[in-house]
């Protein structure tokens, strides 16, 4: 180990010779390229925080290492020796007379240190401790001879360090190297120790120079660092360290510090692995003891670099790594004091924080542990609120959030009843918290984290849901009671996620059984009602509310009366305020019925509530309605009257349509009629007309033969102009296609020839031109047939009948035109 | 009670009493495509009315595709003219004048009997082995003649691009019109009822029902289902027996 010291030693210095070699490169350099410019004024320093005579007279431009004549002026001039160009100065004699003579001292110190304790086993005690201070003298003399020459300064200020160093060495030697040891008492020794370092850094102080100062430090505790006697090496270390905090403090050296600081620590470090195994309990105590000197230093200057606190806290941390708890005292007294000096105090308390976590985790385990941390984030967050410290309670949160980190991290592992009680707690802390400081709106969103966490865990998946529902009511209406923005937020996140579980699990039935549990649909679909009759979100949910009451319906209902289970729901919804929930639903049972009720038997029961649903919701202005209503009454008329029946039903409802939609000025109605009038036309052609039965046949075409012609008679001349041709027209041509497969053959142009003029007649009578033409055009075609068809392929006295029968019926509407002419003018 | 309240209670009782009414009351439970393909089978039954080919043309076709099956010539004489006697009696009552009814009987021990356009109507002796009585082949052959009547087997493309994977309709149809030409004949319509029952004895057993969790389960189920019936050309025995009952009770 020792000579490891050494090495590292010898390259920091190294080091120190390069960087100052390059040091005087540059002022070389800048001497060299200003030969004729003169250098400025040197710049004044400013006064230093801790100079104990602050009405020192000005500081005269010295050159380094001069003897002081006044101590302030010495110490400032070193500040300037740093700052101003330095004068030129041969580098090569500072080199050899400076480096070279601080290497020396080195070299000569560890082996004043080897030669005593391995070498010098000839000499007893007495005569080793004779040739310590022998050596450390004459280097001592030495230096303090050659210092009062001018050129010889810088080597007789090595050799003054050198003999100071040497000088504590042996007067530690003295008690407590065995081969040297010639005081037993250990006080007598450590007083000697004291005696000897004293001397040396008061000495140190007529330079006011924290480079030789600092030297004589690092000498000392290189001397403890090699040193065989763990006890009083680390025992020595701690006045040492003392006056090198008051040194350093009282002059403002804080480099001194942040060398000196670790480097103590470092002793101890060496010494107390040693140490530790034998006594234990000494070793904390003297680590302690070491933390109070430098933790009590900070404490007592007024203010400054914050560095020296950290140092000391990541040292001492690192050192008290098994005792966490004795740390975290240290610093809760620590920072007692210091909030006790009105110093800052936030390194501290976080100090004290972070180890009080670590004792934790040192001596608890599981949900003791994240109790522990728990509360301990409580009372530190407890605290920012009392005093009134942001910092604080900024720590508080992060205390919990490492807390909950670790409550996280064990429900993981597996939920017990005791974590479930746990993080309850915590949440419930987390509301308090909120409520104690209102600034803090993250507790509350972690409290309802906690929560809704707990809820997941404890409660049974199908009802996971609405737990998260009833969380969000008691959220929504402490949001309206407070007006609190963050409560707001929580609302709406609880509600998007009690809404996606609910579609997850209830209504779409990921990971639950067949059929799924109604109760959680019932209160989910209640409480979202609830919730839409309050909340600011009503639209949204009451949608939500509807699809579960949609679910709830489907899952209790039988196939056949899910669709009557909708229109209640639509009917109570319209109802209420949420009608176009209501319209949708209506839409749904309107669906529903062409895939589970019109194939069933009991579809006539089943499917009317709806139909009358649709049209009881066109009547409160819904005009979509009223077509839904009709394609569902003509589809049910479809499956319920059979294939061959229908047309019969369809031709009743375009017939009331038509009438309905003439007399009350419905244009809707009346569009249904022309619509539906088409469709029965079609159907009867193709379905009816082939049909053996005589009476699908022929009876049920004359049935909606007659129903087109009286939806034509029904219809108004001054709505659509198309109506009544439109029906006139279906029904004539339907006639002519029944006419055509009932008397296909011989007689056929005939019996067209007898529709063309009973048709030509109705159109007269009717004063309906359209009526009127259709017969013509019809008697036309028996012309056209009779010439092109028929006179070929019928029988002689069928052709002459033929030709007779049309030959009277054209001669008997000519003259009926010609009677009539008049007439037919003012109907034209 | 405001006079705008009364419809809609009196909507809404009416609601609730058919509920409790169809809910005490046994009642078929059937979610399915069924009615709105029934719908479908009603504009493709009018399309290929419409748009069918004229009976030369089915003639000839038919012709065609009779003198491309191979000749089987039972091994007991006396089943041809059997069944040419039961085919021409179930002729009889055929509604289409256009056409000559022709019964073949070929030697296949499949039960199988099938149409062809132009009046030619196969039947195979395995079938003669698995039906039980004389009112049971009535059924089997006024099916097929259905098809020939119903021109389900006239060449129509229009018709057939139409009805593609929905052919069961046209089972459907001619299983009813077949029961009422075999009734009008003079044969026992509880006939068909026992040959089908005794056709989906053979056929796979169908699925258990079972209720899915969800409207969207049950909405996939459907169409599940459905996209497997698709490529049937004939629907489940079950189907048919359901459909044969129903019409049977109505006639």
């Amino acid at each position: 180990m020792s000579e490891l010291l050494l090495w590292i030693a010898v390259i920091g210095l190294i080091f120190k010779l390069r960087s100052l070699s390059n040091r005087l490169s540059e002022l070389e350099g800048l001497r060299f390229a200003t030969p004729d410019v003169a250098l400025p004024p040197m710049a004044m320093p400013p006064p230093l925080p801790y100079s104990p005579e602050p009405q020192a007279p000005e500081p005269e431009p010295v050159v380094a290492f001069e003897p002081p004549p006044i101590p302030q002026v010495e110490v400032e001039a070193a500040e300037v020796d740093q700052e101003a160009p330095r004068p030129a100065v041969d580098w090569e004699a500072v080199l050899g007379g400076n480096l070279l003579n601080k290497l020396g001292v080195l070299l000569l110190i560890v082996g004043i240190a080897l030669f005593l304790g391995y070498s010098l086993r000839e000499l007893g005690p007495g005569g080793r401790i004779a040739v310590g201070v022998l050596a450390s003298l004459t280097l001592l003399g030495g230096g303090l001879f050659a210092e009062r020459r001018e050129d010889y300064q810088l080597f007789g200020r090595g050799l003054i360090g050198g003999g100071w160093a040497g000088l504590y060495f042996t007067a530690f030697a003295a008690y407590a190297v065995p081969a040297a040891q010639i005081i037993t008492d250990p006080i007598i020794g450590t007083l000697l120790l004291a005696s000897v370092s004293a001397a040396m850094i008061g000495f140190s102080l007529r330079y006011r120079s924290e480079t030789v100062t600092g030297m004589a430090y690092l000498l000392s505790f290189l001397a403890l660092a090699i040193s065989g006697i763990a006890t009083l090496a680390i025992a020595a270390t701690i006045p040492l360290a003392a006056s090198l905090i008051y040194v350093a403090y009282r002059f403002g050296w804080m480099r001194l510090i942040m060398a000196g600081l670790p480097i103590a620590y470092a002793v101890f470090f060496l010494h107390s692995q040693a140490m530790t195994a034998a006594q234990p309990h000494l070793t904390k105590v003297l680590l302690l003891t070491y933390w109070i000197v430098f933790e009590a230093a900070d404490v007592l200057r007024p203010s400054g670099s914050r560095l020296p606190f950290f140092l000391n806290a990541i040292c001492f941390s690192f050192l008290a790594w098994g005792s966490p708890a004795i740390a975290a005292s240290a610093y809760a007294a620590s920072t007692a004091m210091r909030i006790a000096y009105k110093r800052e105090y936030r390194g501290a308390v976080t100090a004290f924080a972070v180890l009080c976590g670590s004792a934790v985790y040192e001596h608890t385990s599981g949900l003791t542990t994240v109790a522990c941390l728990l509360l301990e984030a409580q009372l530190v967050f407890l605290a920012g609120v009392r005093f009134q410290e942001r910092f604080v309670r900024w720590l508080g949160a992060g205390a919990f959030i490492v807390a909950i980190g670790q409550l996280l991290t064990e429900g993981a592992m597996s939920h017990t009843r005791e974590w479930a009680i746990l993080t309850a707690i915590a949440a419930l802390a987390m509301y308090v918290n909120r409520w104690l400081h209102r600034e803090s709106f993250g507790y509350s969103f972690a409290g309802t984290a906690l929560t809704a966490l707990v809820l997941a865990t404890e409660t049974p998946l199908e009802w996971l849901g609405v737990c998260w529902l009833a969380l969000t009511g008691v959220l929504s209406v402490v949001h309206s009671r407070t007006e609190a923005r963050d409560f707001f937020w929580q609302t709406l996140a609880m509600a998007s996620l009690a809404v996606s579980v609910l579609g997850a699990v209830n209504v779409i039935g990921i990971d639950q059984p067949s059929p799924l549990p109604w109760g959680p649909q019932l209160v989910a679909a209640l409480m979202l009602f609830a919730g839409a009759m309050r909340s600011r979100f009503a639209a949204a949910a009451a949608t939500c509310g509807t699809v579960m009451a949609a679910v709830l319906a489907w899952n209790i209902l039988p196939a056949s009366l899910v669709a009557l289970g909708w229109a209640a729901i639509a009917l109570m919804l319209f109802e209420t305020r949420w009608k176009l929930q209501g319209e949708a639903m209506a839409l749904a049972a309107f669906g529903r019925l062409f895939f589970a009720n019109f194939d069933t038997a009991e579809r006539l029961l089943t499917s009317t509530p709806v139909v009358a649903l649709q049209y009881y919701f066109y009547v409160r202005g819904r005009r979509l309605f009223v077509y839904t209503g009709a394609i569902a009454a003509a589809a049910l008329m479809r499956f319920e009257l059979g294939r061959l029946h229908a047309v019969v039903g369809w031709s009743l409802m375009f017939v009331i349509c038509q009438f309905f939609g003439a007399r009350r000025d419905n244009r809707d109605l009346r569009y249904q009629a022309y619509l539906l009038a088409a469709v029965t036309f079609v159907h009867c052609w193709v379905t009816n007309f082939y049909e053996p039965a005589v009476f699908a046949r022929v009876w049920i075409g004359a049935a909606v033969i007659a129903s087109l012609f009286v939806a034509h008679l029904v219809s108004r001349r001054d709505q659509e102009t198309f109506a009544r041709p439109l029906f006139s027209t279906l029904g004539s041509a339907l006639l002519s296609v029944l006419l055509y497969y009932e008397v296909s053959g011989k007689v056929l142009t005939m019996t067209w020839a007898v529709q063309g003029a009973v048709l030509l007649g109705c159109g007269f009578g009717l004063r309906e031109r359209h009526v009127r033409l259709t017969g013509l055009a019809l008697l036309a075609a028996c012309i056209a047939k009779l010439f092109f068809y028929d006179f070929a392929t019928l029988d002689t006295p069928y052709r002459i009948a033929s030709f007779l029968v049309l030959g009277a019926l054209l001669i008997g509407g000519s003259w009926v035109y010609t009677r009539f002419r008049k007439q037919l003018e003012g109907m034209l | 009670m405001k006079p705008a309240h009364t419809i809609p209670i009196a909507l809404f009782i009416w609601i609730a009493v058919t509920v409790y009414a169809v809910y005490r009351m046994p009642r078929e439970e059937r979610v399915g495509f069924s009615a709105p393909m029934e719908i479908w089978a009603d504009a493709v039954r009018g399309a290929g009315t419409l748009t069918a080919s004229p009976s030369v043309r089915e003639q000839r076709v038919g012709d065609r595709l009779a003198a491309s099956i191979p000749p089987a010539i039972p091994q007991d004489p006396t089943l041809q003219p059997y069944v040419e006697k039961v085919g021409a009696r179930i002729a009889a009552h055929a509604g289409r004048k256009d056409v000559i009814y022709r019964f073949t009987v070929r030697e296949h021990p499949t039960p199988n009997a099938f149409a062809l356009p132009g009046g030619y109507v196969y039947v195979n002796t395995g079938l003669l082995a698995f039906v039980k009585c004389e009112d049971e082949l009535s059924m089997v052959l006024g099916h097929e003649v259905s098809h020939i009547e119903l021109r389900h087997t006239a060449p129509n493309l229009l018709k057939d691009a139409l009805s593609l994977g929905y052919k069961k309709f046209q089972e459907f149809d001619a299983d009813e019109a077949g029961v009422r030409l075999a009734v009008a004949a003079g044969y026992k319509a509880p006939a068909a009822l026992s040959l089908f029952r005794r056709l989906a004895a053979q056929s796979p057993p169908p699925m258990e029902p079972h209720r899915p969790r969800s409207p969207m389960g049950e909405a996939a189920h459907v169409m599940m289902e459905t996209l497997g019936g698709f490529w049937n050309s004939h629907p489940a025995a079950q189907e048919r027996v359901r459909r044969i009952s129903h019409t049977i009770g109505k006639s």
